[in-house]
């Protein structure tokens, strides 16, 4: 989750009567996490969600604190915005590459400090990382607004057109920044199926941006810069409008005036961006108390909601019609009007207790599996086996060390693994426990062990997962006839059936000391002394017997619907 | 006064009386050997050595006896201080070994009555020292006379000196210690042990011991008694001779090693018991796949496909050598699912990124497909199994481990129900103190986490996560009631109940650690 900083003395400064550990300890209940408190430096680290990118600064946590606090209620509003008169003309050009565009301007007396410029672009990569989708969906410009001569056109240029980007002194043309500057080989992909490129310039034709991949040097931000000019482009209008609503909020707060911008399209319609009329939904009577299992009246209700920076008025039908900002991009359904109410409520004001704990009368009960699983459990436990667990996801080396002379190709591996350690799914569940005691060779002897595991094959073309069971005993003088008294005792304390074993030959098991499970003449596991070979790949000196059974096939055998009290 | 003095006297037999009837009712075999040889020889003290010579016993089973046997006053103990003497090496290998003097004494027999003679002769080989030396002893024996460089033998040559006497001895028996030796054995072994390569003494430390007055009475009272029976055996029952024997008492207090023994483990055990508790409160288990259709692992829940969690590096996606698609639900399901999507997330939805088989980055999917097919009124499930991450396991994090997951779905079901779900959970588990705090999860909304306090650890801890089913994942699969949901990471709490700090232990399979771990937690 994306982190931001927020400054101790701007939450006090934000509340001068509130103690500052009330103001920390109410953080979590407006859904932040706190990762950290740095009293050094004066700041507290605060991890936000995704879903709300008006997190991504100390100004939009501050704003919704204050909701919570009651020190400014309702709907944040952008005042007195002024129509900047500037333009920015959409070519048709850039249709099916990066169709939007929007903006606005901002001024005000004082020059940016550092420290909101750090916030600005902290804000801005983590708008970019999430709305944005890795800048693929939306992508931000901030400019200088007094380096740039309206009206601006959003147009496209072909590989070899060149520009100074961002922190550059020389041109480089659009194919050396894609093929040679690291944002260039970042984002590059996201305009991998043009030939044409998104440019923002002004009306003398300097570069503004390259979306979404850089900047133009001409119109950087810095520390005495006062007049700010924000773009988004994006391949989703939406999209585009959230996150410019984000912006201007943040800049409001900053102490800017804002100044709307013309979009024009190459079929002459014009917009003026930002848009940033409170959006509303309509939220039926009852509704809210229902799902939050809460009493509140309607009067109430609408006060939860001020405090969570939103408002409402209730219709005449008794609906509730609710208003949010702009940039609660996280509301679409009714289910997030409530839980602003719960939060506005405040999320410890609920009663939590054992008593909310809905008395409706269920019966619980295991899972068939569970049950047969510990019944096996149980016996084995009591033939002295210890119950180990290994992962599923297993090294291929594993695999091989114990078929040998197999071609195991009908393994499920993992897509890109990043490590040999993680590279397939385990086809058997003896393997694994020769791994564990191969981890084991300084404990005592004998050791008898068991694993109830899945396992994973593909099968007439199909992913076939199954529980499997495997049992191991070593020590220098297991053999045959321990391990298959074993399987036999198993069999018949558990569920007071035979098995039979006929002889068949296995790679892995040493030659005449092997034979096939039948259970009902169908084959449910095997069982032998492992073979040397195997039992050195494993790199242990002592003799190994196992046997493994599909506990699925002896599941589907044993009928397991017969299973009865009485 | 006297009547008293009486009493008291008579309580002190009594008691010593007392003493000694559980004397040889807790006598250990050991302690009988022992008490029996120091019996033999009462009055005398006897060494470590001797008592293990005599005894059969080893040295181990011997200071146990005699830590026993002086607890109860049986015996008396002294660290002795001893000097062991015995014949140097070099002397015992020689199998005709004579002390000088009387090699003279057979060389003058032999008719050489010349000192120069004697010293040539091949008993003494020019060794013209030893002669004058033996010349000296012969003398202090009395055995020769000597003069004008001539010797003559005397009638005493028959006797053996007193140091032939001891030298013969420690032959014999191999050494002797100091303190044993008597008189004249004592004047032989200091004159001896002037003389150059005779002798050999060693200082050893040896304890002895010597059985008391009541360890005298209490033997002879013992050995009055019928022969005690070291075992009842079974020859014993059948014949019945068990009427007429007495058992020894044998130690029952000594600690014995622990036995071998099969066990369920620790992780599956501890799940079990969880489960047992989410049983008691009504919830029902149910099971799935581990291997999920992107679709269910994702698209049913409401995560978009351009979500970040989709990546591959976060989640494993499985391939095999024909690519298998993961079967998806019926059309109209896709089709609910899909327009739900693009009301919402505003982008094209594609079936091809449904179908990837992934390994389930949760274990909701088996929730929601639970759900969908079954679309209870009401209904109460869980389910404890593995999930998979495609993170850098670390001491914090596994790549595979178990997540919990409990659902609860009525006509009424509400946010304050879920809360105290939890908390009667939580209760039940033992933990008293909760909060909770709003966050985000993609599926659910409202969403809360609950931090629990933890007292070992004294601090807050981050437990479950919840929240109601967005009406975005159960309206598309005609699920029509509120559905509660909570769930997290197990091994989280077997971490805290295992007193682990490496969260990989549990999956390392170390059998001293699976042994280790106690059946119940008190």
């Amino acid at each position: 989750m994306p982190v931001v900083d927020v400054r101790l003395n701007a939450l006090s400064e934000s509340f001068p009567n509130i103690h500052l550990n009330e103001i920390i300890e109410k953080i979590p209940y407006i859904g932040l996490d706190i990762e950290g408190l740095d009293e050094n430096n004066g700041i507290i680290r605060v991890e936000f969600n995704p879903n709300r990118p008006d997190y991504s600064t100390e100004n939009g946590i501050i704003r919704a604190l204050k909701g919570l606090f009651e020190k400014e209620v309702g709907l944040p509003i952008v005042n007195d915005i002024e129509e900047s008169g500037y333009v920015v003309c959409i070519d048709e050009t850039v249709d099916n590459v990066r169709p939007i565009i929007c903006a606005f301007a901002a001024r005000r007396k004082d020059p940016l400090n550092e420290h909101e410029i750090s916030q600005l672009i902290s804000m801005q990569e983590d708008l970019h990382n999430g709305v944005g989708r890795k800048r693929k969906k939306s992508s931000i410009g901030i400019h200088d607004l007094d380096h740039i001569v309206f009206p601006l056109l959003y147009t496209t240029f072909p590989k070899h057109f060149s520009f100074v980007p961002l922190d550059r002194e020389n041109e480089f043309t659009i194919d050396n920044i894609l093929n040679h500057l690291d944002v260039g080989k970042k984002y590059g992909h996201i305009l991998q199926n043009s030939d044409k490129f998104p440019i923002l310039i002004d009306s003398q034709k300097n570069v503004l941006s390259f979306p979404p991949i850089i900047n133009g040097h001409l119109t950087k931000i810095k520390l005495n810069t006062n007049s700010l000019l924000i773009e988004v482009t994006s391949i989703n209008e939406k999209s585009a409008h959230d996150i410019l609503s984000i912006l201007s909020f943040e800049l409001y707060d900053m102490g800017f005036k804002i100044y709307s911008l013309d979009i024009t399209s190459h079929s002459g319609e014009s917009i003026k961006t930002p848009v940033l009329k409170q959006s509303k939904m309509i939220v039926s009577d009852g509704y809210i108390n229902k799902i939050l299992g809460l009493n509140l009246s309607n009067g109430e209700l609408i006060k939860c909601l001020e405090r969570s920076r939103c408002s409402a008025r209730i219709l005449e039908n008794g609906d509730m019609e609710c208003y949010f900002p702009r940039y609660r991009v996280d509301i679409f359904n009714p289910v997030d009007i409530s839980e602003e109410i719960a939060i506005g409520y405040g999320i410890y004001r609920f009663d939590a207790s054992s008593s909310s704990n809905p008395s409706l009368y269920f019966s619980g009960k295991k899972h068939v599996s569970s049950l047969i699983f510990n019944s096996i459990r149980e016996v084995l436990m009591g033939l002295g086996f210890i119950e180990i667990i290994n992962t599923n996801i297993i090294s291929k080396n594993v695999i091989d060390d114990f078929f040998i002379r197999v071609d195991n190709t009908d393994l499920v591996s993992i897509e890109g693994s990043k490590s040999s350690e993680f590279e397939i799914l385990r086809n058997s569940i003896i393997p694994s426990i020769m791994v564990t005691l191969s981890k084991n060779i300084h404990e005592k002897y004998p050791q008898k062990l068991f694993e109830i595991g899945k396992t994973f094959k593909v099968h007439q073309s199909e992913l076939k997962e199954e529980w499997s069971l495997g049992v191991v005993i070593a020590h220098n003088n297991t053999n045959y006839s321990e391990i298959k008294s074993v399987l036999e005792s198993l069999m018949k304390y558990c569920f007071n059936k035979n098995i039979t074993t006929p002889r068949h030959n296995f790679d892995y098991y040493l030659n005449g000391h092997s034979a096939k499970i039948l259970f009902n003449e169908n084959d449910v596991g095997n069982i032998g002394e492992v073979y040397p070979q195997v039992i050195e790949n494993f790199k242990l000196r002592t003799l190994v017997s196992v046997f493994q059974i599909n506990l699925n096939s002896l599941m589907d055998l044993l009928d397991l619907k017969k299973i009865r009290y009485l | 006064m006297g009547i008293n003095a009486n009493d008291e006297e008579r309580d002190r037999e009594l008691s010593s009386a007392n003493l000694a009837k559980e004397s040889i009712a807790s006598l250990h075999p050991i302690e009988k050997n022992i008490l029996s040889i120091l019996y033999y020889h009462k009055g005398k003290w006897i060494t470590d050595n001797e008592l293990t010579k005599e005894s059969n016993l080893s040295i181990d089973q011997i200071r146990r006896g005699i830590e026993w046997l002086k607890f109860k006053n049986f015996i008396a103990v002294e660290d002795g201080i001893e000097f062991e003497i015995s014949l140097k090496e070099s002397l015992l290998k020689n199998d005709n070994f004579l002390l000088p003097e009387r090699k003279l004494v057979n060389c003058v027999k032999e008719g050489k009555s010349d000192i120069v003679d004697i010293i040539k002769s091949e008993a003494f080989k020019n060794n013209s020292k030893e002669v004058y030396s033996a010349i000296k002893f012969c003398k202090n024996n009395k055995w020769i006379d000597f003069k004008n460089n001539r010797i003559s033998l005397l009638p005493g040559i028959e006797h053996l000196s007193n140091e032939e006497k001891f030298i013969d001895k420690l032959i014999r028996i191999g050494s002797s210690i100091l303190s044993k030796l008597d008189e004249s054995e004592i004047s032989s072994f200091e004159i001896l042990k002037k003389r150059p390569n005779f002798i050999d003494v060693k200082k050893i430390n040896n304890k002895k011991y010597i059985i008391s007055d009541l360890g005298v009475s209490f033997f002879k009272e013992l050995s009055s008694r019928t022969e005690l029976q070291r075992k009842l055996t079974a020859e014993h029952l059948i014949d019945g001779k068990w009427r007429d024997l007495e058992f020894e008492q044998i130690d029952v207090e000594a600690p014995l090693p622990l036995l071998a023994y099969g066990k369920k483990n620790p992780l599956i055990d501890f799940i079990d018991e969880v489960k047992e508790i989410l049983i008691g409160m009504g919830f029902s288990e149910i099971d799935g796949n581990f291997a999920q259709s992107s679709f269910w692992n994702f698209d049913a829940l409401f995560i978009p496909q351009d979500h970040s969690a989709r990546d591959m590096q976060d989640t494993f996606y499985l391939k095999t050598i024909k690519n298998i698609d993961s079967p998806l639900p019926k059309d109209d399901v896709i089709k609910n699912v899909s327009s739900i999507h693009e009301q919402n997330w505003n982008y094209t939805w594609n079936i091809e990124e449904s179908k990837p088989y992934v390994l389930r980055t949760h274990t909701t999917p088996v929730t929601i497909q639970y759900l969908a097919k079954e679309k209870p009124e009401q209904d109460k499930t869980f389910l404890v199994g593995r999930v998979f991450r495609n993170e850098k396991a670390s001491f914090k994090h596994l790549v595979e481990f178990n997540q919990i997951e409990g659902i609860f779905t009525s006509k009424d079901a509400n946010l304050r129900q879920l809360m105290g779900i939890q908390t009667e959970f939580y209760a039940k588990m033992g933990i008293k103190k909760i909060k909770f705090w709003p966050t985000f999860f993609p599926y659910t909304e409202p969403s809360l986490q609950s931090m629990i306090y933890n007292d070992k650890f004294d601090k807050w801890i981050e437990l479950f996560g919840m929240g109601i089913l967005r009406p975005e994942v159960t309206v598309p699969l005609g699920i029509k009631n509120p559905v509660l949901a909570w769930g997290g990471g197990f091994e989280r709490l077997a971490m805290i109940r295992f007193n682990l700090d490496d969260i990989r232990e549990l999956y390392y399979n170390n059998l001293a650690w699976l042994k280790g771990i106690p059946k119940c937690l008190l």
